[in-house]
């Protein structure tokens, strides 16, 4: 497990705007999110494990979210420009 | 029928999808709607944190793109779920994708040719159920 530079109270629980406003452009692990249903992004509140800004620091982490939590996420807070556009202009 | 809500402002159409594995419970994660892909994609770096070996992977891959060929493997996953279905026993292609794409895989017609479906860019809303075949 990654020493999770956490900045926030561990009980502390925010919404995904709140989020994306408080870690701008970082990997989130989200724990406790109460999802609307089993497979849509949306949540309430949830609380951040750990912020990182990096994927491969913040997938590191989820190991140790699972095993301690339940509803557990992994997201991008910024925008995501995704794969390379296979008819793009260069 | 399910309905799954994503970002219509989005540049790409973002999903949840869990995997589940040795260690437990699957946790929420970024993938791409890719109906470009032949294979359902996931880092390899997330198979490791869930407890898979690379070396449980039925086949060495090589993913050949614009800027060359790299090396992956395939590999049945536990569970694998998303768009309000899920299968046990999954394959997936394991191969690393940019830290900088923002995603940890992408959703392939491996996964979805078993649904019909219907994507509306403008509401950000995509409806799936199974295909009768």
């Amino acid at each position: 497990m990654n020493s999770a530079p956490s900045l926030v109270p561990a009980d502390e629980r925010f919404t995904w705007s709140e989020i994306c406003v408080r870690f701008p452009d970082e990997w989130v692990v989200l724990v406790d999110a109460d999802w609307v249903d089993d497979h849509n992004f949306a949540f309430g509140t949830a609380m951040v494990f750990a912020h990182r800004k990096g994927r491969r620091e913040a997938t590191a982490d989820l190991g140790a979210a699972c095993s301690e939590f339940q509803n557990v996420g992994c997201f991008f807070t910024g925008r995501i420009r995704g794969p390379m556009p296979r008819f793009g202009v260069s | 029928m399910k309905v799954t809500d994503f970002d219509p402002s989005s540049d790409l159409i973002i999903v949840p999808g869990r995997i589940w594995g040795p260690r437990g419970e699957g946790p929420r994660l970024n993938f791409v709607l890719d109906t470009g892909s032949a294979e359902t994609v996931v880092i390899p770096e997330v198979l490791d944190e869930l407890g898979y070996n690379p070396r449980e992977g039925d086949q060495i891959t090589v993913m050949r793109s614009a800027v060359g060929h790299e090396q992956g493997y395939l590999i049945h996953i536990e569970r694998f779920a998303c768009l309000g279905f899920q299968f046990s026993n999954f394959q997936m292609h394991s191969h690393d994708l940019p830290d900088g794409w923002g995603i940890h895989g992408l959703i392939g017609l491996s996964f979805l040719r078993h649904f019909n479906c219907e994507i509306r860019p403008g509401e950000g809303r995509l409806f799936l159920e199974r295909s009768a075949g």
